[in-house]
C-alpha cells in the first residue's frame, strides 16, 4: 500500500486514482466529523465529497509541513461546514441522530434516551467552539490524542487540558457543579 | 506538572482504559467527568456512512474530479519569485537613488511586509487615502488596498515568511472593515454600487485564502480563518443589501466560531450545532 506522501505526489501529477485512494483512506473520519455536525446523512455525504473536491483543487498549493494530510482535510471540512450553516439554518431534531437503537428497546427507553441525547447536544452547542471541537474529535470520533492535536494545531498536552476543561464546562452546562 | 495537567492526563488514562467498555450509563445527571465523557461518546457518536454511499463514493468522486490535470508546483517557482522580487527591489532601489523621492516611491510598490521599503509603501498609502476626500473614491482606494494586502499575503505564504502572515491578515481584515464603514456612510444606491464592485474581488480573495489553508503553518490558521470569515461576511452584507434588507444585524464575526467567546443563547432549534 502506498504511503500518504506518495499518493499526494501522484495525485499532483494528475493521477486521479491516487487521489481516489486518498479519498477512501480518509473518507470515514472526515465523514464522521461532518456527520457529527450536520446531523443529516445526505448533507454529510455531499459536504464530505465537496471536501475532497476542494482538496483536489488545492493539491498544487498543499504543503504538508510535517502535519498529516487528514489535518488539512479537517480544516477544509470545518470551513465547509461553517459555510453550510451560513446558507442553511441549522436544524436538529433528536430523531435525526437516533440511528443507533438498542435491540428492542421499549418506547419509554427510546424516549428517555432521545431526551438525554437532545439535552447533551444542546449543552454541547452552547460551549465555546474549541471545547466543542475537542469533544467531537476525542469523544465522538474517538480520535487518538495525537491526531486530534494535529488537527487542532495544538500540542498533545494542550489537547488533554482542553478536553478536561471542555468536560468541566459541559458539566456546568448540564447544571452539575463540582469542585 | 500542574494539578490541572495531571488531572487531564489521568482522565485520558481512564478514558483509554474504558475505550472498549460498552457505554451503558443510565440517562440522568452525569456527576463525573469520566462518566460524562462516556455518555457523550455513547449518545452523540455519529452513525457510520450509509453502505450505499460508501459503495459508490469512489466512483462518484472520480466522475466529479476536474478533468484538467493538476500541475505539480514548480520547485523553481519560489526561488524564481524570490529572485524576481530581489531583482525588482534592487533595480528599484538603484532607481530611487538616481531619481530621489519619486524613485523610492516606485521601489516601495513591490515591497511586502518585512522588506526595508515596506514602511515607505504604507506611508504612501496613508497619504493617498488622506488626500482622497470623495467617499466613493475612498471606497475604490480601500478596495485596491485590500487587493494589495491579499497579494502580500500570497507572497508571504509563497516565501514561507510565516511570522508576518498573521499581522498582514489582520491588516487585510481592517481594510475590509474600513471599506465597509465608508460604504455604510454612502446613500443606499451608491453603497450597493461600491459593494457590488468590491464583491467580485472579495470573492476571489476568499477563494485564494481557502487555497492557502494548506500552505500556511498551523499557528497562522486562526488568522486565516478570521480573514475567510470576514470575506464571507462582506458577501452576506452585499446579499442583504441587494435583497433590500438592512445589513445592520450582520455584525462582523456574528457567525464566527468564537474561541472562548460569549456563549450563544440557548434554545432549540436555532442554536443547536450552530458553528
Amino acid at each position: 500500500m502506498l504511503g500518504e506522501d506518495e499518493l499526494i505526489a501522484r495525485a499532483r501529477k494528475g493521477d486521479r486514482e491516487a487521489f481516489a485512494d486518498l479519498y477512501q483512506r480518509y473518507l470515514p473520519m472526515i465523514y464522521a466529523y461532518v456527520r457529527a455536525r450536520v446531523f443529516d446523512d445526505r448533507d454529510a455525504e455531499d459536504l464530505t465529497e465537496q471536501v475532497f473536491l476542494r482538496a483536489f483543487q488545492a493539491l498544487d498549493r498543499y504543503r504538508g509541513r510535517g502535519w498529516p494530510y487528514s489535518a488539512f482535510l479537517y480544516r477544509v471540512a470545518r470551513n465547509l461546514v461553517i459555510d453550510h450553516f451560513r446558507r442553511v439554518r441549522p436544524t436538529l431534531s433528536p430523531e435525526a441522530t437516533d440511528e443507533q437503537p438498542d435491540p428492542a428497546p421499549s418506547a419509554d427507553e427510546v424516549l428517555i434516551k432521545r431526551e438525554d441525547r437532545h439535552r447533551l447536544q444542546q449543552a454541547l452547542s452552547r460551549l465555546p467552539a474549541d471545547y466543542q471541537e475537542v469533544i467531537r474529535l476525542r469523544l465522538l470520533l474517538s480520535l487518538p490524542t495525537a491526531t486530534a492535536a494535529a488537527w487542532l494545531g495544538r500540542s498533545e498536552g494542550a489537547v488533554r487540558v482542553l478536553l478536561f476543561r471542555a468536560l468541566k464546562a459541559m458539566r456546568r452546562e448540564l447544571g452539575v457543579e463540582h469542585d | 506538572m500542574t494539578d490541572e495537567r495531571r488531572r487531564a492526563a489521568e482522565l485520558e488514562r481512564r478514558l483509554e482504559a474504558h475505550s472498549s467498555r460498552p457505554a451503558s450509563l443510565a440517562p440522568g445527571q452525569p456527576d463525573d467527568l469520566e462518566d460524562l465523557a462516556l455518555r457523550l461518546r455513547a449518545s452523540l457518536t455519529p452513525p457510520p456512512a450509509r453502505a450505499a454511499f460508501k459503495a459508490s463514493a469512489r466512483w462518484r468522486l472520480l466522475h466529479r474530479l476536474p478533468r484538467i490535470p493538476v500541475h505539480a508546483p514548480s520547485r523553481l517557482r519560489p526561488a524564481m519569485d524570490m529572485l524576481r522580487r530581489l531583482a525588482v527591489a534592487t533595480a528599484s532601489v538603484l532607481l530611487a537613488f538616481s531619481l530621489g523621492t519619486a524613485g523610492v516611491a516606485y521601489a516601495a510598490q513591490e515591497a511586502i511586509p518585512g522588506d526595508t521599503l515596506y514602511g515607505v509603501k504604507r506611508g504612501i498609502e496613508t497619504a493617498r487615502y488622506s488626500l482622497t476626500e470623495n467617499p466613493q473614491s475612498q471606497a475604490a482606494l480601500l478596495s485596491d488596498l485590500a487587493a494589495e494586502r491579499m497579494r502580500e499575503i500570497q507572497a508571504l505564504a509563497d516565501d514561507g515568511r510565516d511570522a508576518l502572515l498573521a499581522p498582514t491578515l489582520s491588516d487585510y481584515i481592517q481594510t475590509l472593515d474600513r471599506l465597509q464603514s465608508v460604504a455604510n456612510a454612502l446613500p443606499l444606491n451608491l453603497q450597493l454600487q461600491v459593494l457590488a464592485q468590491a464583491s467580485a474581488r472579495v470573492q476571489q480573495h476568499q477563494q485564494a485564502l481557502e487555497r492557502l489553508l494548506g500552505q500556511v503553518p498551523p499557528q497562522a490558521l486562526p488568522a486565516m480563518e478570521r480573514a475567510i470569515e470576514r470575506t464571507s461576511h462582506s458577501q452576506e452584507v452585499l446579499q442583504a443589501l441587494q435583497q433590500g434588507e438592512s445589513p445592520s444585524d450582520l455584525a462582523p464575526g456574528q457567525d464566527k466560531e468564537k474561541e472562548h467567546g460569549p456563549k450563544r443563547t440557548p434554545g432549540p432549534p436555532d442554536n443547536r450545532a450552530k458553528p
